[in-house]
């Protein structure tokens, strides 16, 4: 293991010096560590740093919780090089939680020379080191999910817990699912979890209680004279792509975007999903057409979007279909389509009031000319 | 005399006519250019492949423009102090004016958030009587930077010698990971004379 990372450091440091040439760029790697902590415990760490700047000094530091336990095998390296980092943890830490140390590294700039009128940047890294110190007594912490299914599907859920104390403890747990508050089934259990242990519970609702829709779970854990509450929400899929919604005003005498927003209601990948949409007007088709396929993530909403010819089509309400076609299924929806009369365009109206303009000033030209002419005819 | 002065006004108009056709068709050109590129469609990739591969984590930052000039300049009779910034704004000084940043990347594959030190106080880097020396940060890409609490983008900040956290999270992805550093000082007319530096330390940590 030590070997695989001396060989990811040593690769960390080749990529860092070819990638990045130019001046002010340093890096770290690995970029984190976590421990928990035991007494006395040992540890040794690589750590690979690297300035893009093979002359470039380098500082290394140390800050945060526990200096006094940490060794560095070196102060300052120029352009890079590996760290090792070893500490020896005391027998006890009164503080418990996160302690974190921080392996520094910085680049050593002198600000001295020619170029002394600059404001010179200067990057650094901090690498931590967590170092997780139970809590005294018991203590839980707890993580609760519940997966989302399809119709028919059973529907699983997991609690993982971790004791973070430092005694052992029993607890117990309540999972209840509710649908529009309304109770649809619960379960509960108890176990007894060691002090610094993680467990993971894993088990699942049968599928028969559940319709496709919308669910809200809730977690109760209690150990000792406390207590955790969580929840999730999930959904139960059915296969079904809905028309949520769609672009219904359209101008007519040309072509026109059409969007339609559409959701999958099913917990799986659905591909190949396309829409058709058609125009008639008292049963004549006036415009149809078919848009490029999409796929659809599980219980993804997304748009849907074509041209919609309406060269031929003038003002008015037609009857519009929509039809979203998935797999071997399809959804269709009659729809009212309004197409209004063609707005002038920005060119338009400039071309219109161009063409304005030149007509009264040749206008004022003429009644200039004519009254410069009749104004000479009555001086002769 | 009256012939030409006729043609004129028609060449005048004709002209005037070309331009409507010219700026007509350029926008003709630019609408179906339009047109064209919201109909190309979407391209679905739909080969996929599945390559296991162990990334270790790297925590790097780069300045990509880690000089900043700020000119020469001099603070103008009868003024208490210049006032100049990055951004080439000078009050109360004369010369001084450049434009210009420093750009900070995230270039290794975590998020980090990130403080900003200086070398110096504004006394020592300025001088002279009440000196004012300022940074602010902004993204050179959208959403490169979640200012930290209480700190926000584009707004001035007093420079400090101790580490001012400035992004509870620097981002490392692409089209996202960049933010500039601009410097405003308060030059008063007593500061020190003479060509000035500093360094500006950016620390970037795991989150």
């Amino acid at each position: 293991m030590v070997r695989l990372n001396s060989v990811f450091i040593s690769i960390f440091l080749i990529l860092f010096l070819i990638q990045f040439n130019s001046a002010g760029s340093l890096g770290m790697s690995p970029s984190y560590f976590s421990f928990n902590f035991e007494p006395g415990l040992e540890k040794t760490i690589t750590i690979g740093v690297a300035d893009s700047d093979p002359n470039q000094p380098i500082l290394i530091y140390l800050a945060g919780d526990l200096n006094e336990y940490v060794n560095l095998s070196s102060k300052s390296f120029v352009g890079s090089g590996e760290l090792i980092v070893s500490f020896k943890l005391p027998e006890e830490i009164e503080k418990p939680g996160t302690n974190r140390i921080i392996i520094g590294s910085k680049e050593a700039r002198d600000e001295t020379g020619e170029e002394t009128s600059f404001i010179v940047g200067a990057s650094a890294i901090q690498i931590p080191i967590d170092i997780f110190v139970p809590y005294p007594g018991k203590y839980i912490e707890a993580e609760f999910e519940v997966f989302n299914t399809n119709e028919g599907e059973d529907v699983p859920y997991t609690i993982s817990l971790s004791n973070l104390g430092k005694e052992d403890l029993d607890f117990s747990y309540v999972v209840e699912v509710y649908s529009n508050e309304e109770l649809i089934i619960s379960a509960n259990n108890g176990y007894h979890l060691e002090h610094n242990q993680k467990m993971l519970i894993s088990e699942e609702f049968n599928s028969s209680l559940f319709k496709p829709g919308n669910y809200r779970a809730t977690l109760k854990i209690s150990y000792s004279d406390k207590e955790i509450n969580l929840e999730d929400d999930f959904v139960v899929g059915t296969y079904f792509m809905n028309i949520t919604d769609y672009t219904y005003k359209f101008i007519a005498n040309k072509i026109n975007p059409l969007i339609i927003e559409v959701s999958s209601l099913w917990n799986s990948k659905i591909e190949e999903v396309y829409a058709e949409i058609s125009v008639t007007d008292e049963g004549e088709l006036k415009s149809s057409f078919k848009t490029s396929s999409y796929i659809f993530q599980p219980l993804e909403s997304k748009n849907i979007s074509g041209y919609l010819d309406a060269s031929e089509i003038e003002p008015g309400r037609y009857i519009g279909k929509i039809q979203i076609n998935y797999e071997n299924e399809s959804y269709s929806k009659l729809v009212a389509f309004y197409f209004e009369k063609a707005e002038m365009s920005l060119t338009e109206k400039l071309l219109i009031g161009s063409i304005i303009i030149i007509i009264i000033l040749i206008l004022v030209i003429i009644i200039l000319f004519i009254f410069l002419n009749k104004k000479n005819k009555r001086k002769r | 005399m009256a012939a030409k002065r006729k043609n004129s006004r028609k060449d005048s108009s004709n002209s005037l006519y070309d331009i409507i056709i010219y700026v007509s068709l350029i926008l003709i050109v630019f609408s179906l250019f339009f047109i064209g590129f919201s109909m190309t469609g979407k391209v679905v990739d739909t080969d996929s492949a599945i390559v296991n591969v162990t990334i270790s984590g790297t925590t790097a930052i780069n300045f990509t423009t880690n000089f900043l000039n700020l000119g020469a300049g001099t603070v103008n009779v009868g003024s208490a102090a210049a006032t100049i910034d990055s951004d080439g704004n000078v009050v109360g000084g004369t010369g001084w004016g450049n434009t210009g940043n420093l750009t900070l990347e995230n270039i290794g594959n975590t998020n980090v958030s990130l403080d900003i030190s200086f070398g110096k106080s504004a006394a020592e880097y300025i001088g002279g009587t009440s000196p004012e020396y300022h940074f602010k940060f902004n993204n050179k890409e959208a959403g490169s930077c979640t200012p930290a609490d209480g700190k926000s983008l584009d707004s001035w900040i007093a420079t400090t010698k101790t580490n001012t956290t400035i992004c509870s999270s620097f981002s490392f992805e692409d089209n996202k990971d960049e933010i500039n550093i601009g410097i405003k000082l308060v030059i008063p007319s007593d500061s020190i004379a003479g060509t000035r530096s500093d360094v500006v330390t950016a620390t970037a940590t795991t989150v």
